[in-house]
């Protein structure tokens, strides 16, 4: 089955994505579609394939079978060079622990993009306090990862995805280690984030009232996109 | 839901009027069903009756005169009592989802299809209740009546989640009892 719907052609496209690690089919012939600025989460029980699938849309993993067109490339087929200017630039990652670099501050982590992309050092400091004041976080900048809460962390790697003005981001449970009012912050934060900024966001949560947010979910079950709706 | 304490809790503020402890209410509630005037009157004459209020005063601020109603301090104690009583944990097993899927299964309809449809719009209805309690200038009474509506239809989805997982079985069970 698939998620192939909109007349407008898509931001992201996949097509009968097949991915398997070792004997096991992570992937099972799903496609999806997203559109520009959509939000849509990905849900589905443990093991259903919704981290495997983010990892092919995103291109961090390449699919044995099946195609994951962006904007008209084809990440399936892309030179590392290129899939890894395209997540520097044009993606932005966030996982389930914001995976922070635990010696630098929450500034220094959200510049540090900027700084990889050429930015000068006073301006990836500057955008990064814009984008850390955006997330309510500002008063944690200097602080490092391990003196903040879950939610802080959270939202200053959500900071650290959005900093470059990326056309997506991927999000794999980034509210799977949080309490429910810490989740809600997060949520808040980067639906509304996205959505003034025109991002679109591919969420991946097991969480109903985290898949809430998004405009649209679609369901996986055993690496297949169930129809709209159902129930694994 | 008890009509009589949440209009005593509504007085614990101060003197009101029916008009005004209406308006109260739906505003405090906003995702029950809004209190009718006749239910509101009815229930301040019961509450005078049981000695629970009294009449504070009419007057007519240049409108239609209106009488204002206090707590006694029975009324207060009656309130006290009432918030701190535990809530029986309701019975919902007896939910229509339940019913549906069991009558769907003893009458050899489709499960599956229901409870996919039937996810779909809880689904939906949990997008409207998010866009609802994360709305710029959500006051707290909408945003704790979301919070108890999306947690209870999150329930429900982990149940019928469950039950779709369980069909095969469950099916087996009702065929042959």
């Amino acid at each position: 089955m698939s998620d192939i719907g909109g007349t407008a052609a898509p931001l992201l496209a996949a097509r009968d994505l097949a991915k398997a690690h070792g004997r096991t089919r992570a992937l099972d012939g799903a496609s999806v579609d997203l559109a520009a600025g959509e939000i849509l989460a990905v849900t589905g029980t443990s093991g259903s394939g919704k981290s495997t699938l983010l990892h092919c849309l995103a291109g961090i993993v390449r699919p044995d079978e099946g195609t994951v067109t962006y904007a008209g490339e084809r990440l399936d087929e892309l030179p590392e060079k290129r899939l890894s200017e395209l997540r520097r630039t044009e993606f932005g990652v966030v996982f389930q622990f914001g995976q922070l670099i635990p010696e630098l501050t929450a500034v220094d982590n959200v510049g540090l993009p900027l700084l990889l992309a050429g930015a000068g050092r006073a301006e990836a400091q500057q955008r990064a306090g814009e984008w850390l004041e955006r997330f309510g976080v500002r008063g944690q900048a200097e602080l490092r990862p391990g003196a903040m809460s879950g939610g802080q962390a959270q939202r200053v790697a959500l900071a650290r995805a959005l900093v470059t003005g990326p056309r997506i981001v991927f999000a794999d449970e980034p509210t799977g280690a949080l309490d429910s009012l810490a989740s809600e912050q997060v949520m808040t934060a980067l639906v509304g984030t996205a959505r003034e900024s025109g991002t679109a966001v591919v969420l991946i949560t097991h969480d109903a009232q985290v898949a809430a947010y998004a405009d649209r979910e679609i369901r996986l079950t055993d690496g297949t996109v169930a129809r709209a709706g159902v129930t694994a | 839901m008890s009509t009589r304490h949440i209009l005593l809790g509504l007085l614990a503020q101060g003197p009101s009027h029916g008009y005004d402890l209406k308006r109260r209410h739906d505003e405090r509630f906003p995702q029950a069903r809004p209190l009718a005037y006749g239910q509101v009157y009815t229930t301040l004459q019961r509450l005078v009756r049981d000695g629970l209020a009294e009449v504070d005063g009419t007057g007519s601020d240049g409108g239609p005169e209106r009488t204002a109603y206090r707590s006694t301090a029975e009324g207060t104690r009656e309130l006290a009592h009432w918030a701190g009583e535990i809530a029986p944990p309701a019975p919902f097993v007896t939910n229509e989802i339940f019913a549906k899927v069991v009558v769907s299964i003893l009458s050899g309809g489709d499960p599956e299809a229901y409870l996919r449809a039937q996810r779909a719009a809880h689904m939906e209805r949990m997008r409207e209740l998010t866009a609802l309690k994360t709305a710029k200038g959500a006051d707290l009474a909408t945003v704790l009546s979301a919070d108890y509506a999306l947690n209870h239809l999150d329930a429900d989805l982990r149940w019928m989640a469950t039950t779709a997982a369980r069909l095969t079985t469950l099916t087996a069970e009702v065929d042959t009892a």
